[in-house]
């Protein structure tokens, strides 16, 4: 990846050329992240622009040790985070909720595309999204999700119960499986 | 937290990880111009803290260079080369002082220095019958006070502490001082010892060298940084009076108002606030002169002003009626400040309804409509820059200053109202007012002193309008104006 440090290093003086090379090998994956925590293209466009300037500005942060695809991640996540938590200041406390999970069957699987299911992830409460997003894909803890957002833990976990319950549903609902292979999961 | 990852959560990591999808073009130009924009700001931003610290820095400098006494810059070298003269009784020091001077600050440096200097006052002294004359020592003025400066601090402690004093004017005990002087002769103003041990210095020039170090003591204490500037700020309320008034004979142009009608209007000034910024420059210890821009307004009242609607073409033609013609629809009035022109008919007046509810007059029954009295008030504000001398009767912690002068005045604001029975009327505007008069004033002021910038004032100031304030050659309305100005003045070096 010697290239890539070299587009870097020349993104940290400003090197226009080099913040399109970056911006082109990037903007797919990174727009696929912006997109799962929006609730539409729009936002998750306001979203990757806002990610992309904060990733030219602060590339001189990036001091080269891990992956540089991870580290603007975070920076999408992040950003993604911010426009969340300025738009919903106030976060109900929910209790935790014991709910069925349902296996899916293989076939079922092979059925759904990944573009449905970014539908059926954008059009979870906001809330929900992201902790979903970041606990379910991202893999962080629900301590670390917690002070990401500002929340507790428990909220977290209520929050990300909610969200499967709601998705699990409309798989269901979406793809008409029948409720077999049922398993009882206690998050 | 998970025993086991749930499927649901497997789904979708599975296909979103690495879920990938090719934002819109516009995008990157969004991006291209954020990024620019930041860039711009960036620079503005660098400006604008530059430009502030540039500000701040020659804010600094201009005000530390203000704040600075005058720098002299005197006497570069002085040689004192002692000379014996052998018609005298004894070794006689003249002292040949040679100065170079690169620049004389006359403002502050109390004597005027020439090449050789024998005729400035405090060696002036030593030509006196019995001391000048044969020889007796002539240590320049100039000399010493140029070492003075040279060695500022430590050549005037040096000099208190030895050379005799003012009061040791006679001859006793002054004697065991010649060594001391001798010394410091030696060491400040460049004789070498061996010249010095076979220096006696006489009586007289003792006596001299006595005068000569309480006239730099004096200088010492005049040392002091003049603060010559002063910077204002004042506001008073202002009481305004006539001294003369319009001719009420004169029915067309200044009485009608005054004379003519029943009941007789009245007139009467109301008080109004002053205020403004002086600035004063200080000529001497006594003398000072000051300016600035001052703003005053005089409100002139005429009660019982009669309101007329109708056709009197009399009144209509002379244009100084009080009342509304049937040709016009324009409003006049007359007062003893000249004129009042509305260019339209009271509110109330243009209310036919009204003016036939009030047609009361018998004498002008015919051909006016008699409406009302109403109340007129004429504001003229002027710009006053005055030219003041201020003569510090009393210069301690409170000064008493005596101030007299001339102020020029710009007229700046014409306007009238009419006040009929609760309505009001504006737009009104007195004619043929002078745009410049000139006046006359004297003033009595306090000052305390809260710190050795800052004083708060207390000043009241009387002010006579010297010439009429209209051109109209039937008024004569000179008013006379008091005001009690406080406010704080900030005094510079």
């Amino acid at each position: 990846m010697t290239d890539l440090d070299d587009i870097i290093k020349k993104c940290s003086v400003g090197d226009r050329k080099s913040q399109s090379l970056l911006y082109q090998r990037f903007a797919g994956k990174m727009y696929g992240v912006c997109l799962r925590y929006s609730k539409d293209a729009t936002e998750a466009e306001d979203n990757l622009q806002e990610g992309f300037i904060r990733v030219f500005t602060k590339i001189d942060q990036f001091g080269f040790k891990g992956s540089f695809e991870g580290w603007m991640r975070r920076i999408m996540v992040n950003t993604s985070l911010e426009k969340f938590r300025k738009q919903n200041k106030l976060y109900p406390v929910e209790d935790i909720t014991v709910y069925e999970g349902k296996q899916l069957s293989e076939d079922l699987l092979a059925q759904i595309t990944a573009d449905e299911l970014l539908k059926l992830v954008q059009e979870l409460p906001a809330r929900y999204r992201m902790v979903f997003n970041l606990y379910a894909i991202e893999g962080y803890s629900h301590k670390e999700i917690g002070d990401m957002m500002g929340i507790s833990e428990g909220t977290s976990k209520s929050n990300l119960s909610r969200a499967r319950v709601i998705l699990q549903k409309k798989v269901y609902e979406k793809f008409g499986i029948e409720k077999s292979k049922v398993n009882s999961t206690i998050c | 937290m998970l025993a086991e990852k749930h499927d649901i959560d497997q789904l979708f990591q599975d296909r979103l990880e690495d879920y990938d999808a090719n934002p819109p073009m516009y995008v990157w130009k969004n991006i291209e111009d954020g990024l620019d924009n930041r860039k711009r700001a960036h620079r503005l931003a660098l400006i604008r803290g530059l430009s502030i610290a540039a500000a701040v820095v020659l804010a600094f400098v201009a005000g530390w260079m203000f704040t600075q006494p005058h720098q002299e810059q005197v006497i570069k070298e002085v040689v004192v080369v002692p000379q014996s003269d052998s018609g005298i009784r004894q070794q006689q020091i003249n002292s040949d002082v040679k100065t170079s001077i690169s620049q004389v600050n006359e403002n502050v440096v109390p004597v005027k220095m020439n090449a050789r200097v024998a005729s400035v006052q405090p060696v002036k002294m030593s030509n006196r019958a019995g001391f000048g004359n044969d020889n007796t020592a002539q240590i320049n003025q100039s000399a010493v006070f140029a070492v003075a400066e040279r060695r500022q601090d430590e050549t005037w402690l040096k000099l208190s502490a030895r050379l005799p004093s003012k009061n040791a004017g006679n001859n006793s005990g002054l004697s065991g001082q010649n060594e001391n002087w001798i010394q410091f002769l030696s060491k400040y103003l460049g004789v070498n010892n061996s010249d010095a041990s076979h220096l006696t210095i006489s009586e007289q020039e003792l006596r001299d060298r006595s005068i000569i170090a309480s006239n730099i003591q004096e200088y010492a204490k005049k040392d002091k940084p003049v603060k010559r500037w002063r910077l204002a700020a004042e506001a008073s309320p202002l009481f305004s009076g006539v001294s003369s008034s319009g001719e009420r004979s004169d029915y067309l142009y200044a009485a009608n108002a005054l004379s003519k009608t029943s009941p007789t209007p009245s007139t009467s000034t109301e008080p109004t606030l002053s205020g403004g910024v002086m600035f004063g420059y200080k000529l001497s210890k006594r003398l000072s002169v000051k300016s600035g821009i001052v703003y005053s307004k005089i409100r002139h009242n005429t009660n019982q002003v009669s309101v007329f609607g109708g056709n009197n073409s009399t009144y209509a033609s002379a244009k100084t009626d009080y009342g509304v013609n049937s040709n016009s629809t324009a409003y006049a009035a007359n007062t003893e400040v000249g004129l009042v022109n509305f260019g339209r008919p009271p509110e109330s007046i243009k209310d036919g309804a009204y003016l036939a509810a009030n047609m009361s007059n018998s004498d002008l029954s015919s051909t006016t409509t008699y409406a009302s009295n109403a109340d007129l008030k004429q504001n003229l504000e002027y710009i006053e820059i005055p030219v003041l001398v201020a003569y510090h009767l009393i210069d301690r912690k409170v000064n008493v200053d005596l101030t007299g002068g001339m102020s020029t005045n710009i007229l700046v604001g014409n306007n009238a109202s009419l006040y009929e029975g609760g309505v009001k009327t504006q737009g009104g505007e007195t004619s043929q007012l002078r745009d410049l008069v000139y006046a006359g004033t004297v003033g009595l002021g306090l000052g305390y002193d809260l710190s050795k910038r800052v004083t708060v004032t207390l000043e009241p100031r009387m002010k006579y309008y010297l010439n009429s304030i209209s051109t109209s050659n039937h008024i004569n309305y000179r008013p006379y104006q008091l005001g009690i100005y406080t406010g704080l003045t900030y005094a510079f070096n």
